[in-house]
């Protein structure tokens, strides 16, 4: 079992992911609506693996892991990027960043409990 | 028309030159034919060419009044009677439609690359609002139908599995239509890495293995032996292998699907064979046009977008292969996909 932050401004997918994660994987899960509050739970909870969205008002998911990359201790949190955003400047985007794995939305369940599993190692 | 000495003055000319030059007969006496070119690149060009070949042609003078488009082209040729000096002979013609007719396919040209982006963009913007949405929708639907909101009736689970079906389908169709419009704007990203073959491959059949057996067909995978590593974009070989392998899974209702790999000195190929009813001869020519769909059919089932072997033929020319069909009637087709060994093409 890993503790999990779920960073998203849908709230109603944030609820559903969360309970997937709870229910299917047994994850203890955490969550923030946008990303200033994201990056302080970060600090203060110390999640095992973070699944962040990328496009959120005031700070995106890009500028999230900017931020977590400043901490120390959060500096090292693996993260999957679930997002809605297929663009080509996104794609190269993400993967010029350190994040473990990308799902896009709609995500199928069995894909993305694989990718958590592969990015949380042991702790799944 | 008119003629000019060895060093390019002009001795004598017809009113017609001047006219299109926008100047009167005198003014254009005198004046050199080689400063009628602002370039002097073109100006060099003109008496190399005359020098060397005794004729010029392709030159195009660019009149003030018309501000940078050319409006008159020149031809010209040496003549050197016995004894006499060389002359140039020379003749202008009036290009200004033509001129302006290129300029009016450029502008065109141009909007229709605006409207191409525009296109592309919205589509983008769209798939984005579409995919949020979407993606709470099944999640919701997936989670009742898995059993993680409690317990439901197999009525209610028949009536889910449809639902979750049409959003898979809704989500399929979303995606084509982005894809297709990414590689028509050359805007597909390719990632090159070398990858091993096998493990994918293996993937992709534990992924049909259970499809094929649903609908009562045999697939094999027909695989070399020995690893084999390939520098290619993984997720875009991924949704080529896909689509045939989906496409094939479609329209084969008794028999089998084969997928073979054969490694060749400079390529690999891969080839997926089915034993369906093959796409009827006044068919071929369009297999991979859009939205060609010649075997839908009505009831219960995969529907798809007809997009799937646009898509694939664009991805696969991305990587820089070539992808072929073969189909007889009654017996079967086979789609075959050839990949360089050595690198993919970018994309633009």
């Amino acid at each position: 079992m890993a503790k999990i932050l779920i960073v998203d401004d849908e709230i109603e997918f944030c609820d559903l992911l969360g309970l997937r994660l709870e229910r299917a994987g047994q994850h203890e899960v955490i969550k923030a609506y946008e990303g200033e509050s994201a990056v302080q739970l970060a600090q203060t909870s110390k999640p095992d693996l973070i699944i962040l969205d990328i496009a959120m008002p005031k700070m995106s998911g890009f500028e999230v892991i900017e931020a977590l990359d400043k901490i120390e201790p959060t500096k090292n949190i693996p993260i999957i990027i679930l997002t809605a955003s297929t663009s080509k400047e996104t794609t190269e985007k993400i993967f010029s960043t350190r994040v473990k794995g990308c799902v896009v939305k709609p995500f199928n369940p069995p894909e993305l409990m694989k990718k958590i599993g592969l990015a949380l190692g042991g702790k799944a | 028309m008119g003629i000019a000495d060895q060093k390019g003055k002009i001795i004598d000319a017809n009113p017609q030159a001047a006219r299109l030059l926008g100047c009167s007969l005198p003014e254009l006496i005198n004046t050199n034919l080689f400063d009628l070119l602002v370039d002097p690149t073109e100006r060099e060009r003109l008496r190399k060419s005359l020098e060397q070949n005794g004729t010029a042609t392709d030159f195009e003078i660019k009149l003030k009044e018309h501000g940078n488009h050319a409006g008159v082209f020149l031809a010209g040729a040496t003549l050197q009677k016995q004894a006499e000096e060389k002359h140039i002979f020379f003749c202008f013609q009036d290009i200004s439609s033509r001129k302006n007719a290129e300029e009016t396919i450029k502008y065109l040209l141009s909007e229709l690359q605006n409207l191409d982006s525009l296109k592309t963009e919205f589509l983008l913007t769209v798939s984005h609002e579409l995919r949020t949405p979407l993606s709470i929708i099944r999640e919701g639907v997936s989670q009742i139908l898995e059993g993680l909101r409690g317990p439901i009736l197999p009525e209610q689970q028949k009536a889910l599995a449809f639902a979750l079906n049409n959003i898979d389908r809704l989500t399929r169709l979303i995606n084509n239509l982005l894809n297709m419009s990414k590689i028509e704007a050359g805007r597909v990203e390719i990632h090159l890495e070398e990858i091993e073959l096998l493990p994918l491959l293996d993937e992709l059949r534990e992924d049909f293995q259970k499809q094929a057996a649903e609908k009562g067909l045999s697939l094999k995978f027909t695989l070399p032996a020995n690893p084999i590593q390939l520098k290619t974009d993984k997720d875009k070989l991924t949704q080529i292998l896909t689509n045939l392998l989906c496409n094939a899974l479609k329209f084969t209702q008794r028999g089998s699907i084969e997928l073979i790999m054969t490694d060749k000195p400079t390529e690999l190929e891969f080839q997926v064979v089915d034993s369906g009813p093959g796409i009827p001869p006044e068919h071929h020519r369009r297999v991979f046009s859009k939205f060609e769909q010649f075997s839908r059919q009505a009831g219960p089932g995969e529907k798809g977008t007809g997009l799937g072997l646009a898509i694939s033929k664009g991805l696969v020319e991305l990587l820089g292969g070539q992808i072929s069909f073969h189909s007889t009637i009654g017996q079967g087709t086979t789609f075959t996909v050839t990949l360089p060994k050595i690198s993919g093409k970018r994309s633009s």
